[in-house]
């Protein structure tokens, strides 16, 4: 016995020691851990919380006095930007239209240069033509009014969230009070956890029966959203409670509160989750959160307890009832008046029909940015930084290319025989001076995103190749002028192989000696090749680089009737050089990217390249016209206005496999292919296929004429047309064709010519008709 | 402040008593609850500085010349031309007006930059307006861009017509940028 008591002492010692040890470690054990939730907490509050996005814009409108623009595009314009069409356009992306006359308040934007203030604005069309662009209140004249510009992607993240964060000064107050009414009235009280307010929700949710109040604070919420899995457990609510109170003591009310307006998850597209009230307000109204209704917030604030729930356009009537107890539940706890919630319940969910996708509608358009922004950017710089890419596309000249591209192309199949679908297309359209991709359309069905044909078809070119050659040529002015007389008659050339080959014209004709103009503009072949040859296929190449090829082709004979593939932005490049009068612009399509915060980061300025002399170009431009005029291209002028002048190139492959064209008006380069991704025959030539989508688009985009200012070293002479000797303005043939000076012909035709003392020789011409000749001389 | 989501603002520690009151209490009932799931990944846990350097302007490298074409006329070459009577080219609309008022602005206070973006834009309005592309050039060549200026006031040549001011100007700026190139 006398054992057994110190024993028992001992083992009572044993277990008090055992359970101090326990409660020493738990103690530890618990300060490690809240020090480890402290720090989780701290690192990603204080770091960078969100992978944001990089956001990419289309071209802002720029509204000035006497712009080509229909009352209908600016319409278009305004849709695409979401402004609301109102009675009384008194807010910041509102607007009124009436025939002729448009009235609206443009939303502030800042840009790379400045930011623009919101205007109200009145603007009067004439037609076409904006006619006048006024200050809405005082009417006094406004020179320039830039729109903020159309989102036409994002380049997301692997994970698939996304957001348009917002800053809490820049939230509409009723947001914050409807919010605070329903999910936490106590926000501004508790420490985090709020016991009275979850007994509160409870019974009030009773009553109701239904979930009308949360018992969880804002804090407890944002907890849950920033750190922890969806998991439903014990263990989980623990710890959202515990981060709830490190997050109270660490940050202000008011860093919580937009924390929380950021993270939360409001709504899903497809893989794409959208997170935070800022891309909500787009997404489901189509407009920014400073230009929501009461009405607005409070159905957002539904979404914010079940977003897949309460979805208004699945379940439009569980959200209208759930939008209305939101409104009865602020107007209860005195945030609205009675009569502001009962007039608030009245209207419509309001949200757009259609979901703003997160897929691009310009894909062929979007995959050219990323392709430039990769060699300039980190990709995961481009999927988090939230960096702003401001584009060069012109959304109205997409949709007139989109819409000639997919017409024609079922109209053509229909008209040629080719199974329905089979028939694909791209095309380009850039601005002529300073290199901007306006539109790009990678495939008939231009919203899929597939295989890209503006950028990664490679088809050979056919005669789209020959003003390379012609170009070559008229360089030299002392050895060839528009005039000089090519011989198409049969040719045959021996290859290094020892194969010869025979060039044929299309029209498996010869046609004599045709003058270098005439066989460019009705394309003939054997011609072309036999000035190629003379001089010489690898100097052909050379300005084929001079006009903005990069890649490196061998040089063989057949190379001079575009036996090499392209793509077609390529092909742009190259026309490009022709209609800027011989200055190599590279083609863009970015202007500038902006940080997140709206800073400057990095502009892609406007270079050029003086490449060519301008005589030259000229004189090919001349010839260009020429194919529209009374070339290969004629047709088109049944599509086109009648003032108005482009010059182009027509391109067609053997067997038709490729139907091309490429031209230009005064303002705008456009390159069009049609064809099968199969590589087989559509039966289509350059003139009956890709023509007719290039008149459409230039029919449908506001253009001005192709103009040339006349080099000071060309002449205008006249000449006889087919015996290119110098002619008299009565000679029946007679004809006015620009020279290098100095290289016109010399010989006098039999019908005479008056000489240079001729009062019609050589007269200095205004900008305007200089280009007009041909269509005088051929009409 | 701005940003606050941005830059974070620096943490107060309020209540950290209360903090280490609840530690206590935590670990005895972490130890019944047993286990706990933590998500940090998801986005990126540290801040990190200036993403991107400042990216020069983007310049297109010069072809390997052919050798057969003629450079831009050379201002003694183009003198001694004889000129038709002086044409000015038709006065620009007031929104290209009010562009080079700003690029004459932005120009005088030195942001050169922004005076190159707002003549830009004037182009964009008015693309075969001769004298915006000479201003641009001018502003290319106060960067020291000596080649674009070259080239932007050839562009200008190529469309000034009979202006002889302009053309003027532009022998000028081409004179001094082949100078300043060599």
């Amino acid at each position: 016995m006398s054992q057994k008591t110190p024993h028992t002492n001992h083992g009572l010692r044993w277990i008090l020691a055992l359970l101090a040890l326990a409660l020493i470690t738990s103690l530890i054990a618990g300060m490690a851990y809240v020090a480890y939730l402290d720090k989780t907490v701290r690192t990603q509050f204080e770091g960078k919380r969100w992978a944001l996005p990089a956001r990419v814009y289309a071209r802002p409108l720029e509204l000035f006095q006497g712009m080509p623009l229909s009352p209908g595009q600016l319409s278009a314009e305004l849709a695409d930007l979401g402004y609301a069409r109102v009675e009384k356009p008194d807010s910041p992306g509102t607007y009124k239209d009436t025939k002729d006359e448009f009235s609206f308040v443009t939303r502030a934007f800042r840009f790379w240069d400045t930011a623009e203030p919101s205007l109200a604005v009145r603007a009067q069309f004439n037609g076409k033509t904006l006619a006048s662009l006024t200050h809405a209140a005082t009417g006094s004249a406004l020179d320039l009014v830039r729109l903020d510009p159309i989102l036409i992607g994002s380049i997301y993240p692997a994970h698939n969230e996304d957001r348009v964060l917002v800053q809490l000064k820049e939230v509409p107050p009723l947001l914050v009070k409807t919010l605070l009414a329903v999910e936490d009235h106590r926000f501004y009280r508790h420490h985090g956890i709020d016991p009275a307010s979850l007994l509160r929700a409870l019974w009030s949710n009773v009553r109701a029966r239904a979930a009308v109040q949360g018992g969880s604070t804002l804090t407890q919420q944002l907890a849950k959203n920033f750190y922890l899995t969806p998991e439903r457990s014990l263990s989980r609510k623990l710890n959202e409670a515990i981060m709830a109170l490190i997050l109270e003591a660490h940050y202000s009310k008011n860093e919580i509160l937009e924390a929380y307006l950021n993270e939360i998850f409001l709504g899903q597209e497809g893989a794409r989750a959208i997170h935070g009230f800022g891309l909500a307000s787009y997404f489901y109204f189509g407009r920014p959160l400073t230009e929501l209704k009461l009405q607005h917030f409070a159905l957002l604030v539904s979404l914010a307890r079940g977003a897949s729930y309460y979805d208004p356009r699945r379940h439009p009537a569980r959200a209208l009832t759930q939008r209305n107890r939101v409104l009865d539940t602020l107007a209860a706890n005195g945030g609205i008046s009675a009569e502001q919630a009962a007039a608030a319940k009245k209207t419509p969910l309001g949200v757009t029909p259609k979901i703003p996708s997160g897929i691009s509608p310009y894909p062929a358009f979007m995959d050219m940015v990323r392709r430039q922004l990769q060699s300039d950017y980190k990709e995961d710089d481009l999927t988090s930084e939230g960096l702003q890419i401001f584009t060069t596309l012109d959304p109205r000249i997409q949709a007139s290319v989109e819409g000639a591209l997919t017409t024609r192309a079922t109209q053509l199949e229909k008209q040629f025989n080719i199974p329905a679908g089979k028939l694909e297309g791209a095309a380009l359209v850039t601005d002529s001076q300073n290199g901007e991709i306006l539109a790009m359309v990678g495939g008939r069905d231009a919203r899929f995103s597939g295989f890209n044909r503006a950028l990664d078809a490679m088809r050979p070119v056919g005669s789209l190749i020959k003003p390379a050659v012609y170009l070559t040529a008229l360089a030299q002015p002392q050895n060839y002028t528009l005039a000089t007389l090519l011989d198409d008659g049969p040719l045959s050339v021996s290859n290094p192989g020892g194969k010869t080959w025979q060039p044929k014209n299309y029209d498996h004709k010869y046609h004599g000696f045709v003058p270098l103009h005439a066989a460019l503009a009705h394309s003939y072949n054997i011609s072309t090749v036999r000035l190629g040859l003379a001089v010489g296929v690898p100097n052909v190449l050379n300005t084929l680089h001079s006009l903005g090829l990069t890649r490196k082709f061998p040089a063989y004979p057949s190379t001079l009737l575009g036996a090499i593939d392209l793509s077609p932005m390529e092909v742009t490049q190259i026309y490009q050089t022709l209609a800027s009068g011989g200055f190599r612009v590279p083609l863009r399509a970015i202007r500038d990217v902006l940080t997140t915060k709206g800073e400057p980061l990095q502009r892609y300025s406007l270079s050029i390249v003086s490449a060519f002399d301008p005589a030259a170009i000229y004189l090919l431009n001349t010839a260009l016209q020429e194919v529209v005029t009374n070339g290969t291209a004629s047709s088109v002028n049944r599509q086109l206005p009648k003032d108005l002048i482009v010059a182009g190139k027509t391109g067609t492959t053997d067997d038709a496999r490729d139907s091309w064209f490429a031209g230009f008006s005064g303002q705008h380069v456009a390159v069009v292919w049609l064809g099968r991704d199969d590589n087989q025959s559509t039966g289509l030539t350059g003139a009956t296929g890709a023509l007719k989508v290039w008149g459409d688009i230039m029919r449908a985009t506001p253009t001005q004429s192709l103009q040339f200012t006349q080099p000071e070293n060309v002449e205008f002479v006249r000449i006889d047309g087919q015996t290119v000797q110098l002619a008299r303005a009565e000679c029946p043939n007679a004809v006015q064709l620009p020279f290098i000076n100095g290289s016109a012909p010399r010989e006098v035709s039999a019908c005479g010519y008056a000489g240079y003392d001729d009062p019609r020789y050589n007269q200095p011409r205004s900008d305007e008709n200089s280009l007009n000749w041909l269509k005088e001389i051929f009409r | 402040m701005i940003h606050s989501f941005i830059r974070p603002a620096a943490p107060r520690y309020r209540s950290y008593s209360r903090l280490l009151l609840l530690a206590g209490l935590l670990g005895i009932m972490m130890q019944l609850a047993g286990c706990y799931t933590v998500r940090t990944s998801g986005a990126p846990t540290q801040q990190r500085g200036v993403i991107i350097e400042q990216q020069p302007p983007v310049t297109v490298t010069p072809y390997p010349s052919t050798g057969s074409r003629s450079p831009a006329r050379l201002p003694e070459e183009s003198a001694t031309l004889p000129r038709a009577a002086p044409q000015k080219s038709a006065p620009p609309n007031t929104a290209v007006l009010a562009l080079l008022d700003n690029a004459t602005q932005q120009s005088r206070s030195g942001k050169l930059d922004a005076a190159a973006a707002a003549l830009e834009r004037a182009l964009r309005i008015a693309p075969r307006n001769a004298d915006i592309w000479s201003r641009l050039a001018a502003v290319r060549l106060q960067q020291g861009q000596f080649e674009q200026a070259a080239s932007l006031a050839a562009k200008s040549m190529n469309l000034a017509g009979n202006d002889i001011d302009l053309i003027e100007r532009n022998e000028e700026i081409i004179d001094k940028a082949k100078r300043r190139q060599k």
